[in-house]
């Protein structure tokens, strides 16, 4: 059994003309300790499909199963990391972690406890000087460290991230990609990840599959697995035929949808 | 600044010329020039003393600069009392029945500091009694009547409605059916400080981030947690520019109040002896009234500052 079953998912919204389709017939499934990335272009719904395994919604058709049971609310299995705003901006770093720890049920721990296991957490991503910083006064690449570190703190078997480096400029947005992925590789056993990107070598250098989406309404176009072993070296992947190849295959999906997208009537330009 | 900057400079120009001329020309009897002296004195001291603090820094410094602002805001003040000085005690041009001299005024200010500090402590037991009644009823209730949909629906118009009304119109009605002059103006400033605070909670809570609620929600906030720990913070902004507001309805309020029923207080002070058309201790009264407003808002901006020292 796989660890996530998207079922014919289904979901629409009201757009103010009446209601409107977001997503539409979705289904794929996540292995445990898979590493699956969700790409597509801007408005094919991938966000809108993390948040339903989040649980921040239920869809309007179709089910999302974890562990064989239904998707019902958010729950201590799953973490979630954002674009923006995953920090409480009133929060220090550290703050932001202990508080999310003692949402767990943790509030038995002594807080001493819970600060030492936000510290540490800190310490992993490298902002262990930051701990008393508030998020204002850290970059954007920090503030996510510190979202990641919080998720990792909580220690829940799934990790639901949204373009968490859409906004990082690129050289950081590497550095940022290995931390996790170095993360994800410690300690005992793999968590299960979904990762939305619109990063197609992002997806590449950190998945095992790869689920590209079509928009209008979103809908799963292909689901594209990753050959390459891990631990995975960038400059060693990227230079390869098969990465090219896989490259290729990805870009042309893109392609297709936006040609049909300037085919149909809707021509702007 | 350099030694020589700090030596001369204007508002030491002035100084010196207000000593000078003050000395050199006689004053109209009854003006108690000594005490307007004494003024000039604490102020220009005042200017020194921010000299002091920023020791040779070779200008440029924050030091200088607060130095700069203070010499210049001295330099005005010492203006202003010159011609405050020469229009009543050294020339005479203006009625001397309705226009004191600063020295009265600044003499009266001494001699009489016991009973406005009376009239102070009545004054602020009526105005704490009043705005954190209001806090703390206006905050929590709007934090639960933004948080919850439907009560946010039914209290908008409402608000809307009552909130219009001016305050201030409450008196008369306030004194006629409360026991006590002191229950009546606590009501009234109660209600003319409630609205603001409670609106603009509303409206802070309605525009706390969706994301961070999202954010929480995804972490299992606990329901308690997620109106003290998130939507709290987030609509501290909204709450203080509120509270700014309601403080200052207070201080209208309270005066007003006390003008037309009080037998204490800073507005009475000043309405009960316009009545007897002592205006020397009407003009010392106003001045008390703007000291204690500006020490309060100091204090509220150091506390908003404060709690939002995260911004």
């Amino acid at each position: 059994m796989a660890k996530i079953d998207i079922n014919d998912v289904y979901l629409e919204y009201d757009s103010g003309s009446g209601r409107q389709a977001a997503l539409d017939g979705v289904s794929f499934s996540v292995g445990e300790g898979e590493f699956v990335s969700v790409i597509g272009s801007s408005g094919c719904g991938k966000s809108t499909l993390l948040g339903l395994l989040a649980g921040l919604m239920p869809p309007s058709g179709g089910e999302i199963l974890i562990d064989g049971d239904r998707v019902t609310g958010t729950g201590k299995d799953r973490s979630v990391v954002f674009q923006h705003y995953s920090l409480f901006p009133w929060m220090s770093a550290r703050g932001n972690i202990v508080f999310a720890l003692k949402q767990q049920g943790r509030n038995g721990c002594k807080p001493s406890a819970l600060r030492e296991k936000a510290d540490r957490y800190l310490g992993l991503v490298g902002l262990a000087d930051a701990a008393r910083k508030f998020p204002r006064e850290l970059s954007g690449g920090m503030q996510q460290r510190v979202a990641i570190a919080r998720a990792l703190a909580l220690d829940s078997p799934m990790l639901l991230m949204d373009e968490p480096f859409g906004a990082i400029d690129a050289k950081n947005r590497a550095g940022l990609q290995e931390l996790l992925l170095d993360l994800w590789d410690c300690g005992d056993g793999r968590k299960t990840v979904v990762f939305v990107t619109h990063d197609i070598d992002e997806a590449i250098f950190l998945s095992d599959k790869i689920v590209v989406m079509s928009s209008g309404p979103g809908r799963v176009k292909e689901e594209i697995p990753v050959p390459f072993p891990r631990p995975r070296e960038r400059e060693g992947i990227v230079r390869t035929a098969a990465y090219a190849a896989l490259r290729n295959r990805i870009v042309l999906l893109f392609y297709d949808d936006l040609a049909k997208a300037i085919g149909g009537e809707e021509v702007v330009i | 600044m350099s030694i020589r900057e700090k030596l001369l400079n204007k508002t030491n120009a002035a100084f010196v010329a207000f000593m000078a001329l003050g000395f050199a020309l006689p004053s109209q009897e009854g003006s108690r020039s000594l005490f307007a002296y004494g003024l000039a004195a604490a102020l220009q001291l005042l200017f020194w003393a921010r000299l002091a603090l920023c020791r040779g820094d070779g200008g440029g410094g924050r030091g200088s600069d607060k130095a700069r602002v203070t010499g210049d805001v001295v330099f005005l003040c010492l203006l202003l009392l010159f011609a405050w000085e020469a229009a009543t005690a050294k020339f005479a041009l203006l009625d001397h029945f309705l226009y004191p001299a600063p020295g009265e005024v600044a003499a009266l200010f001494i001699e009489d500091f016991p009973n406005l500090i009376s009239g102070l402590l009545s004054s602020l037991k009526i105005l704490g009694t009043g705005y954190v009644l209001a806090v703390l009823t206006g905050v929590p209730l709007g934090l639960v009547v933004g948080w919850n949909r439907r009560l946010y629906q039914v209290a908008k118009p409402v608000t809307k409605m009552l909130g219009a009304i001016p305050p201030i119109v409450y008196i008369p009605y306030a004194i006629a059916i409360l026991p006590t002059f002191r229950s009546a103006s606590v009501f009234i400033i109660f209600i003319g400080s409630f609205w603001p605070i409670f609106i603009n909670t509303l409206n802070g809570v309605f525009d706390v981030d969706r994301r961070l609620i999202d954010s929480a929600r995804a972490i299992n906030v606990s329901p308690a947690d997620m109106l003290t720990r998130v939507i709290l913070p987030g609509t501290i902004p909204s709450i203080m520019s509120g509270a700014t507001i309601g403080l200052s309805f207070s201080f209208i309020l309270l005066t007003s109040a006390e003008m037309i029923g009080a037998t204490n207080g800073m507005g009475w002070y000043v309405k009960y002896f316009s009545d007897f058309a002592n205006y020397p201790k009407v003009i010392v009264g106003i001045v008390f009234i703007g000291l204690v407003v500006s020490v309060i808002t100091f204090f509220f901006e150091r506390l908003e500052r404060y709690l939002l020292r995260w911004r």
